[in-house]
């Protein structure tokens, strides 16, 4: 194994969190190179610096305050509901369920005005106004044109 | 349906208990593990001030969920998880509050002037609050890792079941860890 796949190894191994066959293997290797020697020894002292973080003592009253949190939660969970709570839940619901049935309702009116504005709707189209939108496409070709020449031929004409 | 329960974990009884609403056996789960708690939570956030606000959510959450538990790991394991994702959510939520001053600030000549150096242990503390500066600037995970693994003598296994990844995983965030934490008091010591 090469020395920076050692080091990779080198805090499990400080660690004591190894199979018996990768440490000895790892010992074997350590015996011999000075800079994972070396490597190790850093490791070790930042383990060591690394312990100086002090923990907290658990205050005196943080099991009182943890038992009246629990006795508020069990309150909560079985008070009956507030009046005014039960009928701010049957409005909301109420408000939500009319504004789906205007909307559908109004969505239906929009519509069948629309269609029915647009089936009265029987005025040609200008010719300026076929040109601009390309209706001219739909003349006859003009004659003696390659186009006209393969329209007769696809209706079974006698051009050559 | 009859849960089982892990019969190695001397917890799991009082869990049971806990699940049904008994109030005596979950204070037996906090006295036990109260402490480890708390010092986990303290090395992890590194500020006073709502350790103990986040230690009330976490034995909380026990309490709500003991029916949930499955029994399926140690509750040791089990509340650990429930630290972990505690400490990691606060420290997203208050990001603002680390961005105070950096190691490099901290270790810049002259910021201690020698006229406040006059309590014997003066050394001693500047040191510790070097180290939690650095380690204060590690990745969220990295520094789960390294106060598991170090001051709750935590395994690497129990580490990867409590973070939920793989073992290899916990070898590399231990790794590189402790590597950041080498740069960074190298520079300071």
């Amino acid at each position: 194994m090469k020395c920076s796949q050692i080091k990779k190894k080198l805090s499990a191994y400080l660690d004591g969190e190894m199979k018996v066959d990768e440490r000895q293997m790892i010992a074997g290797h350590l015996k011999t190179c000075i800079l994972c020697q070396e490597e190790l020894a850093a490791l070790s002292k930042v383990k060591e610096t690394f312990s100086v973080l002090d923990g907290m003592e658990v205050p005196p009253y943080f099991m009182t305050r943890l038992r009246q949190r629990i006795k508020d939660e069990k309150f909560l969970a079985t008070r009956p509901m507030p009046i005014l709570e039960k009928i701010r839940r049957v409005a909301f619901s109420a408000a939500a369920f009319a504004g789906v049935v205007v909307s559908l309702f109004m969505g239906s009116q929009m519509g069948r005005t629309l269609y029915q504005e647009l089936a009265n709707d029987t005025q040609p189209v200008s010719v300026e106004n076929a040109n601009i939108l390309g209706f001219g496409s739909f003349e006859e070709f003009p004659e003696g044109s390659l186009s006209d020449v393969y329209d007769e031929l696809i209706k079974g004409g006698n051009n050559g | 349906m009859t849960k089982v329960y892990n019969k190695n974990d001397a917890d799991a009884h009082l869990v049971m208990l806990v699940a049904e609403g008994d109030e005596k056996a979950f204070e037996q789960l906090v006295h036990k593990y109260e402490q480890a708690v708390f010092s986990t939570i303290y090395r992890y956030v590194g500020n006073w001030d709502d350790v103990e606000d986040l230690a009330q959510e976490i034995f909380l959450k026990v309490w709500r969920n003991a029916k949930k538990f499955k029994g399926k790991s140690k509750f040791s394991t089990w509340l650990y998880r429930i630290v972990v994702n505690h400490c990691i959510n606060y420290r997203r939520k208050h990001k603002h509050r680390y961005r105070q001053v950096s190691l490099d600030e901290l270790t810049e000549k002259g910021v201690t002037p020698e006229s406040l150096k006059v309590t014997p242990d003066w050394e001693q503390r500047r040191r510790v609050e070097l180290v939690r500066k650095a380690v204060d600037e590690l990745p969220d995970r990295q520094r789960m890792a390294l106060v598991l693994s170090q001051f709750e003598g935590r395994s690497y296994k129990e580490i990867a079941e409590i973070m939920k990844v793989s073992l290899s995983s916990v070898e590399s965030l231990i790794f590189r860890g402790r590597s950041s934490l080498r740069e960074k008091l190298a520079k300071a010591f």
